[in-house]
């Protein structure tokens, strides 16, 4: 009976998000008509090669913020001591402030540097914002390892580096996955921070946005929206596979 | 080594933010508040700043009530209709904001204000569930029931016992869906109609064109301040939890 | 008012096609400390829970102090209830906790310090010391004297307690059995108490229900529970005990160990012949029963001695006082009187 206490969220769902869901793939076949024609748009080289910029991107920019945010993440969860309250806070706050700001903060820094509109500010401003994403599940995950672990691992005769590769590294498996699609994923469809720093770079998020507000095409933006969702849930499957579940 | 890469990254994280918050105390070679004595004159700022506003209490407001009731029904294990609740958080935003601008295209629903609104108030719906869901007791359910046996009928269990152990997850849930509804860009540009505009949406709309001044260094300045200020309060909620 | 303090009468309850409870018939006297002892998912907190009214049942009727209380919703009812995670309200501290029933009753303030102290008292816990005090700032046995206190604060008819000691370690636990039995003298409440743990119901009960899916299968007080079960089921679960088959022919009872006498045969052409370790005696000749054992195994018990005993392709465990030597791969006599052993139908 306290089951219908959530019907109330769920109808609001259901009309909000889900329809409208539905409404897009209707488009994306060319509703009111049907036809297969945005699709095979959507798959003509230019716009191959504007998924292929959003997955090297996104690539690049899950890398870049792997290879910086793994040392803060073992600094603070294993050698921070009484830093570590601290630190943390530091890494969450970023949270706090909204994409649109940290990216006007890139920008306000990169100006005067000279290196606005350029593919290495666009790099750069993805990093800058994606970063939080991929510290705290790192942190999460080194934090559960415990110190007796590596201990045991030295008193078995393994040198630091050893360990590391050994003991550490795979035992924050499942914080590096989590870190991966927390940014890669949202990474793929990014739209600010091309279009803010990157003047008139083709990415997927910046090329919908075209499509939808400016050429006001609504049925090839669809079908573009639903290819990129279909790259998004085959990212979550292979996420459910290695991990099991989605845990938030 | 570590300690400098560490020190690093958090330069590279706060510098800009710091630039920014300076370089809005500049004007020429001097310093000066000028810049924020413009932006409260400024009528399309002020009047963004309480399109914001509304937008912001209207959907937290909703959207928790909503939430909340429907973490309330979920509390005991996980059920089956469970997962309908989380999507809106795993869906990439971009793909949120179109679907519901075809949406409202194909009603002929009018954009602006309530367009907003209601777009916003679906995905903090999603993360007011999460949110109190988590911070809800597992043992609400029974000291509910402690509290039917002592002589409490269920209105009574309701406000002596439910109410008082779900606040403090209710106004964790409220200030991050007033955060997210107050940041919100994606979403909102979508789903707007001509002359409605938010903070986020000025900000963007100079910004957009490569556009780095100190009036704009200014009022981002300002957001972050009322940022900081949302992170503050709700660290403070939940270290008093314990 | 009725001589009875909880009646149930052809109870049932069902969980979609789980039948947790069939056709319970249980009458509790009033100022009695009363068990329900049952293994795990037996349907015991199920009848408890009926008889809170956090349950209503599917079939049969629940008597309160003679009132039909059977859909009546666990407000109205007066029962008290000890939850076997406690229940304790966090967001509110001792003193509030003990408070909160008499609060809803709307008692006046000095009344409900007056109350609240004395049951602070009667479960030794210094009003002074631990009122201000918050739920967490408690250890496990104080938390548990805070739930029984908030109980019997609204003057129950009936104290239920769902495994209580369940969590507390073996000290504790004993300690804690003493200290229930002298409340429940000490506030003549009557308490129903469920447990798995059957030392917990021998000790501590005046009559005991044991219950086995959902069904009693016997009630009656320890000794009889113990000396004279009335199921397979009972004698295997109190205590230990040795379980002979036999058939019946007409020369008499014949099992793997020999000829047996036993004191009341029922008709049954295949039975079980239970008998309990201790009831084995050694070394004596002159019992109904007497067979001879090569002793197995000799395990120390203190003041005893626990025996496992192979007569033929039987293995009896026996105990005995220590004061007998005996070793292992030993030959002993070792027999039993004719009505110290019970006959279920096999």
């Amino acid at each position: 009976m306290r089951q219908f206490l959530a019907l109330p969220s769920l109808i609001y769902l259901t009309i909000l998000f889900y329809i409208p869901f539905l409404i897009v793939i209707l488009y994306s076949f060319g509703f009111p008509g049907f036809t297969l024609k945005y699709y095979s748009e959507i798959l003509d080289p230019i716009y191959i090669k504007v998924f292929i910029n959003s997955l090297t991107l996104a690539s690049i920019t899950t890398l870049l913020c792997f290879l910086l945010a793994y040392p803060v993440s073992y600094y603070i969860a294993l050698k921070a001591g009484k830093w570590k309250n601290f630190l943390l806070i530091l890494v969450i706050l970023p949270f706090w402030i909204s994409f649109l700001l940290r990216t006007y903060a890139i920008m306000a820094l990169l100006t005067p540097l000279g290196l606005m509109f350029t593919y290495t500010a666009i790099v750069i401003g993805m990093v800058y914002d994606y970063l939080p994403f991929m510290i705290l599940p790192l942190y999460a995950s080194l934090e559960r390892l415990s110190r007796s672990q590596i201990e045991a691992s030295y008193v078995l005769g393994a040198k630091p580096y050893q360990t590391f590769l050994k003991v550490t590294l795979p035992l924050s498996k499942p914080g590096i996955v989590a870190g991966i699609i927390l940014v890669f994923i949202p990474a793929l469809g990014e739209f600010v921070v091309p279009a803010m720093l990157g003047g008139t770079y083709a990415t997927i998020g910046t090329i919908t946005w075209d499509l939808f507000l400016r050429y006001h095409n609504w049925w090839k933006g669809s079908a573009l929206s639903v290819v990129y969702m279909a790259i998004v849930l085959v990212a979550i499957l292979l996420y459910i596979k290695r991990v099991g579940r989605i845990e938030l | 080594m570590m300690r400098f890469i560490v020190l690093l990254v958090f330069l590279f994280l706060y510098i800009p933010i710091a630039y920014v918050v300076a370089s809005s105390f500049i004007d020429g070679g001097e310093i000066t508040a000028k810049w924020y004595v413009k932006l409260f004159e400024d009528k399309v700022i002020v009047g963004a700043f309480y399109n914001s506003l509304s937008i912001a209490l209207l959907s937290t407001f909703s959207s928790v009530s909503l939430g909340t009731i429907a973490a309330y029904a979920f509390l005991r294990g996980s059920q089956r209709f469970e997962s309908l609740l989380y999507t809106p958080i795993v869906i990439p935003e971009i793909t949120e904001a179109l679907s519901l601008l075809l949406f409202y295209k194909m009603l002929s629903f009018p954009l602006g204000f309530y367009s907003v609104l209601l777009g916003h108030i679906a995905f903090n719906i999603a993360f007011v569930f999460v949110i109190v869901k988590a911070r809800l007791s597992t043992q609400l359910r029974t000291l509910e029931e402690a509290s039917l046996t002592l002589g409490a009928d269920e209105i009574q269990t309701f406000l002596r016992v439910t109410i008082p152990l779900a606040l403090p997850g209710i106004v964790a849930a409220s200030l991050i869906a007033f955060t997210l509804s107050w940041d919100n860009f994606v979403k909102t540009v979508f789903t707007t109609g001509p002359g409605f505009q938010t903070l986020p949406l000025l900000i963007w709309s100079q910004a957009a064109r490569g556009v780095v001044s100190p009036s704009l260094s200014a009022l981002t300045t300002l957001m972050l301040m009322i940022s900081f200020l949302l992170a503050y309060l709700y660290a403070k909620i939940s270290t008093r939890r314990e | 008012m009725g001589e009875f303090a909880v009646e149930l009468d052809g109870v049932c309850k069902s969980y979609s096609s789980f039948e947790a409870v069939s056709d319970v018939r249980l009458k509790i006297r009033r100022g009695e400390f009363f068990s329900i002892l049952g293994p795990s998912g037996s349907g015991k907190t199920t009848i408890l829970r009926l008889i809170a009214g956090l349950l209503f049942p599917d079939k049969g009727t629940i008597r309160l102090m003679g009132e039909d209380v059977t859909f009546v919703p666990p407000y109205k009812r007066n029962v008290g209830m000890v939850f076997q995670e406690l229940a304790l309200f966090p967001h509110l501290n001792v003193f509030d906790n003990v408070a909160y029933g008499l609060r809803i009753r709307k008692s006046p303030e000095e009344e409900i310090r007056r109350k609240v102290r004395e049951c602070l008292e009667i479960v030794n816990l210094d009003p002074e010391k631990f009122g201000k005090r918050k739920i967490n700032q408690l250890s496990g046995g104080q938390q548990q004297r805070v739930a029984i206190a908030r109980a019997l604060a609204i003057e129950p008819s009936v104290l239920l307690l769902d495994e209580p000691l369940g969590s507390l370690d073996l000290k504790l636990r004993q300690h804690m059995m003493s200290e229930l039995k002298r409340i429940q003298k000490t506030v003549k409440t009557t308490f129903v108490y469920v447990t798995h743990d059957q030392s917990e119901a021998l000790i501590m009960s005046d009559r005991i229900a044991v219950i086995n899916h959902g069904r009693v299968e016997q009630v009656g007080t320890p000794s009889e529970i113990y000396e004279k079960p009335a199921t397979k089921f009972v004698a295997e679960f109190i205590g230990e005990m040795n379980f002979i088959p036999a058939e019946v022919h007409e020369g008499g009872l014949i099992s793997e160990i020999g000829h047996m006498r036993v004191s009341g045969l029922n008709g049954a052409k295949k039975v079980l012949v239970a008998i309990r370790p201790e009831k084995i005696k050694l070394g004596c000749s002159n019992l109904d029963n007497v067979y001879s054992a090569v002793i197995e195994e000799v395990s120390y018990l203190g003041g005893f001695l626990s025996l496992r005993a192979r007569v033929n392709g039987i293995c009896l465990k026996c105990i005995t006082p220590s004061d007998i030597r005996i070793e292992e791969n030993q030959t002993v006599e070792l027999g039993w009187r004719a009505e110290d052993a019970i006959v279920f139908e096999a």
